[in-house]
């Protein structure tokens, strides 16, 4: 799965950036996954938990790309799902649609605070991701048809 | 007992394995471009395709009089599990897609014939099966007298989702044997 | 069944796991006055057939093959598509086991040499393939020749016949005389194909009658669908097809449920039973599982799925 696709090492850095994350106020976890729902990093969630947040968040951060196209809205960024219970945020990592990200934020978390750490941390990882990309031999994100 | 949710609009399911051909075939069939939600396949040790659904892909047959059948298609891979049981939900039928030259297809049809029977109406599956004429692979008889040993009775075609006639007989197919299985219900 | 004149039959086992034997003979006991034989354990010499697993003792199954009598295969869970008559896949239940017996006793019950000899030559092609597919096939080829001189060959595996022969048995202008040894084998270019293919077209082909071996007032079902796709359908097949799985019928059931007409009915029977497809159900077998009358709420679901098969028709 991507896990061999990544080193050891970059999960580890991935990791410690979503730890940094759930630093932020009300941040309760989050998952960082590929587009195609494997996960590559995770704070704060047990295998189990953030194997499924994972495929889920990739099945929303496709639909989302999918309505804002119909939309003509251009590329997904992120969205946004709120419950009386707290927020979850899947945010797309980097320009490509390789990656994305899966923030839970309970209801202590402000809104726009949880989005700006969240942006946060997204660039950060975007950053990390492509400058370890081509050390990694991580697959190049492509577009598909 | 699960039935259509919508009064004179249903839809139908197809499933199956990764790369087994089913935003293909909802493609071949479907008279409005699909709607697609495919990712970069990065699990190229299960399947060397570049890409993969990982919402559902959608389709639509309109009838003469404004009906509407709906298609969707699932993701393939099992830790989608979450998708197949909201797409499945209210499904008139499931066309089950494997793929006769990956290893384990047997399997993989049980596995996805499973997980739909109790989201359809009992009997509305319909099993299409690629690439059987290839050398090594299980024959479609292979397919039919599995599902046969474990006590389900369902059509098993040997198909290829390219091709619309192959598509169009499937769907055919499972609209008989729904309309068979309504009128020995009823009887 | 039970009152009437059961005929007693006798099944002998061979190679068979310790375990299954085991099963199988408790499973004797369970389906004891619910088939149409009364089925007992005995001696080979004494069998009336035989039940063997597919790695049973090559001597042993040549021996019976030369008695003519029919063989029950069991194979295992994974083995490939035997082309055998009757076959049992590991592990079985009880209810599979029952059907499989009923229909070695109907084989047994309407032997070949049994009908008058009119209708035995119309039905000469068909019999000998239903005798020899009840034999698990043979070692050697047969060969069954038609008026215009094509060929159809079967073989222990599998038949062939060169792609001309195929293109008249499928069109049905290929009507072959009864299968019988050869010493010769399959001409250069001849196409292999399922064993249960050819059964199947020259059922399809055959006189627009019930086979002998078929009653008119016999309850029948689907236990597995042809693949209509290499076989090639048209809607009134695929609607026979379904019919036929939903629920068991007659022959005139089944062809007013399908509404085509009786001879097509008729046909369909013949060779989905040649074909090794059809189960003959007797009240207390496993009932078919066919949409339930629940399932379908609205009656205009059932106008929508005319209607959709209007519009594929209308697409195709």
């Amino acid at each position: 799965m991507t896990s061999h696709r990544m080193s050891r090492v970059s999960r580890e850095i991935a990791r410690k950036q979503l730890e940094l994350l759930g630093q932020a106020a009300g941040v309760r976890s989050a998952v960082l996954f590929t587009s195609d729902g494997f996960e590559v990093a995770a704070h704060a969630a047990d295998a189990e938990a953030s194997a499924r947040l994972a495929a889920i968040g990739s099945s929303l951060a496709a639909l989302g790309s999918a309505i804002a196209g119909e939309a003509g809205l251009g590329e997904f960024e992120r969205t946004l799902i709120e419950s009386p219970d707290g927020t979850v945020i899947i945010q797309r990592v980097g320009s490509s649609r390789a990656m994305s990200l899966a923030a839970i934020g309970d209801r202590k978390a402000v809104l726009g605070k949880l989005l700006w750490a969240v942006q946060q941390a997204s660039g950060q990882l975007a950053t990390f991701l492509e400058v370890n990309r081509a050390a990694d031999g991580a697959p190049r994100a492509q577009r598909s048809d | 007992m699960n039935g259509p949710d919508v009064q004179g609009e249903f839809k139908i399911i197809f499933t199956g394995p990764m790369g087994a051909g089913k935003t293909t075939a909802i493609a071949a069939i479907s008279e409005i471009t699909p709607i697609q939600t495919e990712a970069p396949n990065t699990d190229r040790i299960s399947h060397a395709k570049a890409s993969t659904t990982v919402g559902f892909d959608y389709g639509r047959i309109t009838l003469a009089d404004g009906q509407v059948v709906r298609l969707y298609g699932t993701p393939g891979q099992a830790r989608y599990r979450f998708m197949w049981e909201i797409l499945g939900r209210g499904a008139a039928g499931v066309i089950v897609l494997v793929d006769a030259q990956q290893p384990g297809a047997l399997v993989q049809m049980d596995s996805f014939v499973d997980a739909f029977a109790p989201l359809v109406p009992p009997g509305a599956i319909v099993v299409g099966v690629g690439r059987t004429g290839e050398p090594g692979a299980p024959s479609s008889d292979a397919f039919a007298a599995r599902l046969q040993a474990r006590g389900i009775v369902a059509p098993v075609l040997s198909i290829d989702a390219r091709q619309l006639a192959d598509v169009r007989l499937m769907v055919q197919t499972l609209a008989c044997v729904l309309a068979a299985g309504a009128e020995a219900g009823a009887a | 069944m039970a009152g009437k004149d059961v005929r007693t039959l006798r099944i002998y086992a061979t190679g068979l796991p310790p375990d299954s034997l085991r099963v199988f003979h408790s499973m004797l006991k369970v389906i004891e006055g619910r088939s149409l034989a009364a089925w007992r354990p005995g001696a080979m010499a004494q069998a009336d057939v035989l039940l063997a697993h597919a790695g049973a003792d090559p001597v042993l199954l040549d021996e019976w093959d030369r008695t003519g009598k029919p063989v029950l295969m069991v194979v295992d869970e994974r083995a490939p598509w035997l082309p055998a008559r009757f076959v049992l896949r590991l592990p079985f239940r009880v209810m599979q086991l029952l059907s499989l017996l009923d229909e070695v006793a109907a084989f047994l019950a309407a032997p070949p040499a049994a009908i008058p000899m009119a209708r035995q030559s119309r039905w000469a092609a068909a019999e000998s393939l239903r005798a020899l597919m009840a034999r698990g096939g043979e070692s050697g080829w047969q060969v069954a020749t038609g008026s215009d001189g094509h060929q159809l060959w079967i073989g222990a595996t599998h038949a062939a016949a060169l792609p001309e022969a195929l293109i008249a048995l499928r069109a049905g202008a290929l009507q072959p005389g009864a299968f019988a040894r050869s010493d010769a084998s399959p001409p250069v270019g001849a196409i292999a194909l399922a064993v249960a293919d050819v059964a199947w077209f020259i059922g399809l082909n055959g006189p627009a009658e019930l086979a002998p071996w078929l009653q008119a007032e016999g309850i029948y079902r689907l236990r597995r669908w042809p693949d209509l796709a290499r076989l090639g359908a048209d809607e009134a097949l695929i609607e026979l097809c379904a019919c036929a799985a939903a629920r068991e019928r007659t022959s005139g059931q089944l062809a007013a449920s399908a509404g085509v007409p009786a001879e097509a009915a008729q046909r369909f029977l013949v060779a989905a039973s040649l074909a090794g497809l059809l189960a003959s159900a007797s009240r207390e077998q496993e009932p078919a599982r066919p949409v339930a009358a629940e399932a379908v709420p609205a009656s205009g679901w059932s106008r929508l799925i005319g209607d959709l098969r209007r519009h594929l028709r209308r697409a195709a």
